[in-house]
């Protein structure tokens, strides 16, 4: 059954990915991809849920469960934006890459978890985690729209229109589109940040203990708080794109590597 | 009932000769009544379509080709075989292509423009003022709805045809609504005027005018409610303006690097557009290398932008052309059913009515009949009626699908004498 679940949830991400990219060449196709997408959506809801009765609780304990989360919320967020006229091309951008990402999460440890340790349980860790996860969706919208601003100039620029000419929101767009991510996507990593030291010290007794993960947490914030503090005085465009696919890096490395690389109470039931 | 066009487009005759046969005003009203059905105003149907670009007479019923040119010559005062030489005539499938190719736009000189949809409703509309539509209605209706779906659904109609119109695309490219932004247009020439045109038109916040004479600026200034300033003032209000289009006939440049450069850095990253449409350009070209928010476009860019819009709306026409094959399947299955329809209903009355008159004759010589033998008897003669129809209704369904269907429906109502009421009923609204 979960299998079956994962199947479904593999093909229609890998198949709305394809139609989303063929749609910026034929915008038929567009439909058919929002369809398959909203499927997608709803068969990775299913799973979430299936998870939950499984564990009892807050289906987010292990890496691939996190994924799971992400790829969920990323994909509701993006059905609200679609909902905005030329918005619809941000799934050409954001869609494989989240099919990708959620692939690869498969090889991740985690997609049967075991016991929960009482660590791993509680509100506590559902606030966190959802804070965590939303904030993460958010800094990845904002890297695609950043790319999006990218490509579409790159075509104005060189005053040849192919595609991302006609296809991609007009270059401002992107830009107030990308910065309010990030203002968004940063106020909910503080809060995750702030109830993660609180729950640390419930659980642990102290407030900070400079973990791989929690030091490296520390710099992504550092490095988003650094694109805002140019945000606000007048970095934009060119720059800030590049700037907010970069900080994205930051995001990638400190789920990827340090999740995979460095073992640690705070990288979930499984990971040892 | 065969559809036929006669008419005369931008094609293969030339803008004098199409004034001097277009069908427009009190010429489009002699030219129906000249065709005046008479009798029969049902099974005829007329529709005049006369635009700059061309002028079509679409027709059903018993006009031909013949009387149709001979009417128009009459009418515009010009030989009928100069009419006809310079005509074409499509009739049955190719004529419905034809109309719905038209409305698309795709025989539009501005390949996919949405004007002549609007026209070929008001030649619609016009006709059905008058009352000759007839059979036609649904056609025209197809043709509308095919005008529509081409616009909607595929990108025959998007992008700009026009240098002037294009430079506003970039705009919006760049900086999404107009309407938070000031543009600035140098230059109050014809380029200048019609570029200043789409951008009010375009929704743009503020705009100001530069001339070297002042009058000149102040009257586009008035005609596109924006300000009209000295040329003087250019370098001060350069870094004000978000949109510069420049289309004057200065011998030097007029904006150059320094000034950007100094602009820059007062603009803090928000773009700057520059279209400069002059000969020769009055921008120095290259100042787009000095910062990535700045943009310029001259005349070529802006006519190879225009080429690249041609030929994505030339590859939209496949897609086009399978939306006019899906209509005109539905077009004709809806005129085929609905034919079948009213010549049922009039071979049932026509039996129903020989049956009431025979009964009623026999019954009243039959006066003793218990109304038990009454209603025997009556319930007979339904009978009778009932299964000596039912094999040819039958039959006559399934003509509606056959191509030969309309030779065999002429074959019947000739037999059974059902002209007078066989004819499909049509319904004037829209």
């Amino acid at each position: 059954m979960a299998v079956l679940m994962e199947a479904l949830v593999a093909l229609s991400l890998v198949v709305s990915g394809v139609l989303f990219v063929e749609s910026f060449y034929r915008p038929a196709l567009a439909r058919p991809a929002r369809l398959v997408w909203t499927l997608a959506f709803l068969f990775l809801a299913a799973e979430l849920g299936a998870d939950a009765l499984r564990l009892h609780g807050f289906p987010a304990v292990t890496p691939h469960l996190f994924l799971d989360l992400l790829v969920f919320v990323a994909t509701g967020a993006f059905l609200l934006a679609v909902r905005h006229p030329g918005w619809e091309s941000l799934g050409g951008f954001l869609v494989p890459v989240l099919a990708a990402l959620w692939i690869a999460g498969l090889v991740f440890p985690g997609r049967v978890p075991g016991a929960v340790p009482p660590a791993l349980s509680g509100t506590w860790l559902a606030v966190h985690v959802v804070l965590a996860v939303t904030a993460y969706a958010a800094f990845l919208l904002a890297a695609a729209a950043g790319l999006m601003y990218l490509e579409k100039e790159r075509e104005l620029r060189n005053k040849e229109p192919r595609v991302f000419y006609y296809r991609l929101p007009a270059l401002q767009e992107s830009d107030r589109c990308s910065r309010r991510l990030v203002e968004a996507g940063m106020v909910l990593l503080t809060l995750a940040m702030a109830g993660g030291v609180y729950w640390a010290r419930r659980v642990t007794g102290v407030y900070w203990a400079w973990t791989a993960k929690e030091t490296w947490s520390l710099i992504t914030w550092g490095v988003y708080a650094v694109y805002l503090a140019g945000r606000w005085r007048g970095l934009g465009g060119h720059r800030a794109a590049w700037l907010s696919l970069a900080a994205f890096l930051f995001v990638a490395v400190n789920f990827f590597g340090v999740n995979l690389a460095v073992h640690g109470w705070h990288n979930y039931v499984g990971s040892r | 009932m065969q559809l036929m066009v006669l008419g005369v487009s931008h094609d293969d005759a030339p803008l004098a000769f199409r004034e001097q046969v277009a069908l427009t005003g009190p010429d489009g009203d002699r030219f129906y009544e000249a065709l005046n059905p008479g009798e029969h105003p049902e099974s005829s149907g007329l529709v005049v379509l006369s635009t700059c670009n061309r002028t079509e007479i679409y027709w059903t019923g018993p006009l031909d080709a013949g009387r149709v040119t001979e009417a128009w010559a009459h009418i515009v005062d010009v030989p009928a075989e100069t009419i006809s030489n310079a005509a074409f005539l499509y009739g049955g499938d190719a004529a419905i292509h034809h109309l719905f190719r038209v409305a698309a736009g795709l025989d539009s000189m501005m390949y996919g423009e949405t004007q002549i949809l609007g026209q070929v409703k008001d030649a619609y509309l016009d006709a059905q003022r008058r009352g000759r539509v007839g059979p036609l209605h649904r056609l025209f209706l197809a043709a509308l709805r095919v005008g529509k779906r081409a616009h909607g659904e595929t990108a025959i109609s998007e992008n700009a045809l026009s240098m002037g119109y294009a430079g506003v695309e970039i705009a919006r490219k760049v900086f999404g609504k107009l309407e938070p932004l000031t543009a600035m247009v140098v230059g109050a020439g014809e380029m200048g005027t019609l570029v200043g045109r789409h951008l009010k038109s375009a929704g743009i916040g503020r705009l100001l005018v530069l001339n070297r004479t002042p009058e000149r600026a102040r009257m586009l200034a008035s005609e596109l409610h924006g300000e009209a300033r000295p040329l003087a003032e250019l370098p001060s209000l350069l870094d004000q303006v978000d949109l510069v289009v420049l289309s004057t006939q200065a011998p030097g440049p007029l904006v150059e690097e320094a000034a950007v450069r100094a602009g820059i850095r007062r603009r803090r990253g928000r773009p700057w557009l520059f279209l400069d449409v002059s000969v020769p350009r009055v921008v120095t070209p290259g100042i787009e290398r000095l910062s990535e928010s700045v943009f310029r476009y001259d005349v070529d860019d802006l006519r190879s932008v225009v080429d690249v819009n041609r030929a994505r709306r030339k590859r939209a026409a496949g897609a086009v052309e399978n939306i006019i094959r899906e209509e005109s399947q539905r077009l004709k299955r809806d005129l085929e059913v609905t034919d079948v329809v009213p010549i049922i209903r009039s071979l049932r009355e026509k039996a129903e009515q020989i049956r009431r008159r025979e009964l009623d004759d026999a019954l009243r010589r039959l006066p003793g009949l218990s109304s038990e033998e009454r209603a025997v008897v009556e319930r007979t003669t339904e009978l009778i009626i009932n299964k000596m129809l039912n094999d040819p209704m039958v039959s006559i369904r399934g003509w509606a699908q056959d191509p030969e269907g309309a030779v065999y429906l002429d074959t019947l109502r000739s037999l059974f004498r059902l002209d007078e009421d066989a004819t499909a009923p049509i319904s004037p609204q829209e």
